[in-house]
């Protein structure tokens, strides 16, 4: 059989996505740790908390690769997993989130479907379990006790109300600089889906100015950066992501902004995640005859 | 505009810089295709015509007596070879003497050659000699170049008198800087050669993008390797093409390239002293994006061999596809391999550049999947 025996170095692959989580965790241990601490609303343990999600996580990965795979380490597409950590509300209940977790891993890697995008699904559940169990927030202690009066600033660098690591734009920009080095990375998604959404935000803001509220700007652009480009529910074709990026950046304007839901962009992708195989495919009969 | 990429090379090779002569073999094998000798008889000089089929000739690069019938292997097909056993008396045939005043004159004369359809071309309004070989760590071409630079440039210069063209460049990349710094030195005299030199990217090199590139048109254009300058060089003064090749060996073991001046039709397993047989060993024909493995022991050096590679067997583990479409994104002619390998339909233009492979994160061998003849 021929094949190729120059291979392109991707030894990198696996460093550039732990690169680009650091710096949001790093400002979620800040923010949700060493902030409080100082403040003395914390215990000194108390200062890992944020971090303690994301290093499960990934265990519970390591965990199942040795059994499933046999192989010590993370595949290609695990990284989801420990992204999704990072839009968790501080006060998450780490039992309900370790068993989820475990589930859900486990049925991605033996699911094949591409339709059904089980990141999206997981923190929705976790959402709706902490809903039920009256445990749904996304301040922090200082958050819910404390007034704040925020600038502009403030806001840029992430000091808001929102998920563990999805408030600040700063570091979700640089977030998406680090991982735009990496040559596999869909880099055109969030980078249309943030213009459009941004874009319609804007317009609809001048034409409707009471209509809009929006309130988690950060965890909309932090899902187009790390969720909206899993490899496999998001579309392979350059012309094709295009279209998935309009319309998840439309569909988060009708979920998230139009109607106020805190999680609505998480439904958005949910949904566009079901059209994504079918966008390839439009694209891939065009394909036919080369 | 057709975006080409650059490959990444370990760049620790040392390169012999001369070119090692092989040109004494004890046997010849010529490619004989269920068809009769050309002419009854033993004995053979060099450029004698021994057997041919409907696309090729198959002329003798040696002096030497007909043995018998033996089977051997070219890419990886057993095929009969005739061969002959050298005499090492380098008799040549008695090629007449002509005269080549003008363009038809020379049509006509080199009619018999593999080459008359690439030059038998009216209005040309340019040549290109195409100096640029894509395959990473080959240097046939660049060799070839060097070793022959007056000899290339005077035909050259021929060539552009008879089609009467304006424009003629030598395409070179900017990596090659001692054929760029020789031709630099000797191209002023001729007045209507130009050097281009161009990035280094694969595929440059490839006739359909590099015209794309230049902007030129392939109808008004004749594009030639150094190889093919050398084969008209021998033909219109021998009557044959050239007898003698040009391979390069590229040792991944020892990090050694150096390039050898072989006689065609010769077994390579006769080269043991330049090609080191270890059964843990893989050989390559060709290059190692777009080669075919071979097996040394029976493979004959034919026209279309410029290089071997040796490199230590690995086992690629090959995973899952993750639906990065990196391999869609870096084809040239946008041929979707993603698709091919999911729908098992096989491409009929794929030119097996293995591009989509070498950009695979998962290391799936995407080349099987596009053409029939690399599943095999």
């Amino acid at each position: 059989m021929n094949k190729v025996y120059l291979k392109h170095k991707k030894t990198s692959f696996s460093k550039i996505y732990y690169f680009s989580i650091l710096p949001l965790i790093i400002y979620a241990l800040y923010k949700n740790g060493i902030i409080l601490y100082l403040r003395k609303y914390i215990s000194l343990i108390n200062i890992f908390k944020p971090v303690l999600f994301t290093i499960s996580s990934f265990i519970v990965l390591l965990i199942i690769n040795l059994i499933k795979e046999k192989k010590i380490g993370l595949m290609l597409d695990d990284y989801k997993w420990l992204f999704i950590t990072l839009f968790l509300p501080l006060n998450t209940n780490y039992l309900i989130f370790i068993v989820l977790i475990f589930i859900f891993i486990t049925a991605d890697k033996d699911i094949k479907s591409k339709y059904i995008n089980l990141s999206v699904i997981f923190k929705l559940l976790l959402i709706i379990i902490l809903y039920l169990l009256n445990s749904y927030n996304y301040q922090n202690i200082m958050e819910a006790t404390a007034s704040f009066n925020y600038n502009s600033l403030d806001l840029f660098m992430g000091r808001e109300v929102g998920g563990l690591g999805a408030t600040s734009y700063f570091y979700i920009f640089l977030t998406y600089i680090i991982l735009s080095t990496n040559i596999y990375y869909k880099k055109t998604i969030p980078f249309v889906a943030s213009i459009t959404f941004i874009g319609l935000l804007i317009i609809l803001s001048i034409f409707f100015p009471n209509l809009i509220t929006m309130s988690n700007l950060g965890s909309v652009l932090l899902v187009y950066v790390v969720l909206a480009t899993d490899f496999k529910y998001s579309p392979y074709i350059i012309k094709a992501q295009i279209i998935y990026s309009l319309l998840l950046a439309i569909m988060t304007i009708l979920f998230s902004v139009l109607t106020n839901i805190y999680e609505g962009v998480f439904i958005a992708l949910l949904i566009t995640s079901i059209l994504s195989p079918f966008l390839d495919k439009l694209f891939e009969r065009q394909n036919k005859t080369k | 505009m057709r975006k080409l990429y650059k490959i990444k090379l370990n760049n620790d090779f040392k390169i012999s810089p001369n070119l090692v002569n092989f040109l004494n073999p004890d046997y010849i094998y010529l490619p004989f295709r269920d068809n009769s000798l050309i002419e009854e008889k033993i004995d053979f000089n060099i450029g004698d015509i021994v057997t041919e089929n409907k696309n090729e000739v198959f002329s003798s690069s040696i002096s030497g007596q007909l043995k018998h019938i033996e089977q051997v292997t070219l890419n990886n097909k057993t095929i009969a070879a005739l061969i002959i056993e050298n005499n090492f008396k380098e008799n040549k045939i008695k090629n007449p003497t002509k005269e080549i005043n003008n363009l038809d004159d020379f049509l006509s004369y080199i009619k018999e050659d593999k080459l008359y359809n690439k030059l038998n071309k009216k209005n040309v309004k340019q040549i290109i000699i195409n100096a640029i070989e894509d395959e990473p760590y080959s240097l046939t071409e660049r060799f070839l170049l060097k070793k022959n630079t007056d000899k290339i440039l005077d035909s050259f210069d021929f060539l552009n008198i008879l089609y009467n063209t304006e424009k003629n460049l030598v395409v070179l990349k900017n990596n090659e800087l001692d054929n760029i710094t020789t031709l630099l030195n000797k191209i002023g005299t001729y007045h209507n050669v130009n050097l281009v030199i161009l990035k280094d990217q694969y595929l440059i090199g490839n006739e359909k993008f590099l015209l794309e590139k230049l902007n030129y048109d392939h109808k008004e254009t004749i594009v030639l390797s150094p190889k093919d300058i050398m084969d008209i060089i021998n033909y219109v003064d021998n009557g044959y093409s050239s007898n003698e090749k040009y391979l390069t060996i590229v040792n991944f073991i020892d990090n050694k390239i150096k390039v050898l001046n072989v006689k065609k039709y010769v077994k390579l397993s006769e080269l043991s002293k330049h090609i080191p047989y270890n059964k843990d060993y893989v050989y390559i024909k060709n290059g190692l994006l777009s080669g075919i493995k071979i097996n040394i022991n029976d493979e004959i050096i034919d026209d279309t061999f410029n290089s071997i590679f040796i490199l230590n067997k690995e086992d690629q583990i090959e995973e899952k596809c993750i639906n990065c479409g990196k391999c869609y994104q870096v084809c040239p002619l946008k041929i979707n391999p993603k698709y091919r390998m999911d729908s098992k339909t096989y491409s009929s233009n794929c030119i097996d550049c293995g591009l989509c492979s070498y950009f695979c994160p998962s290391n799936i061998n995407l080349r099987k999947y596009l053409k029939k003849e690399n599943k095999k």
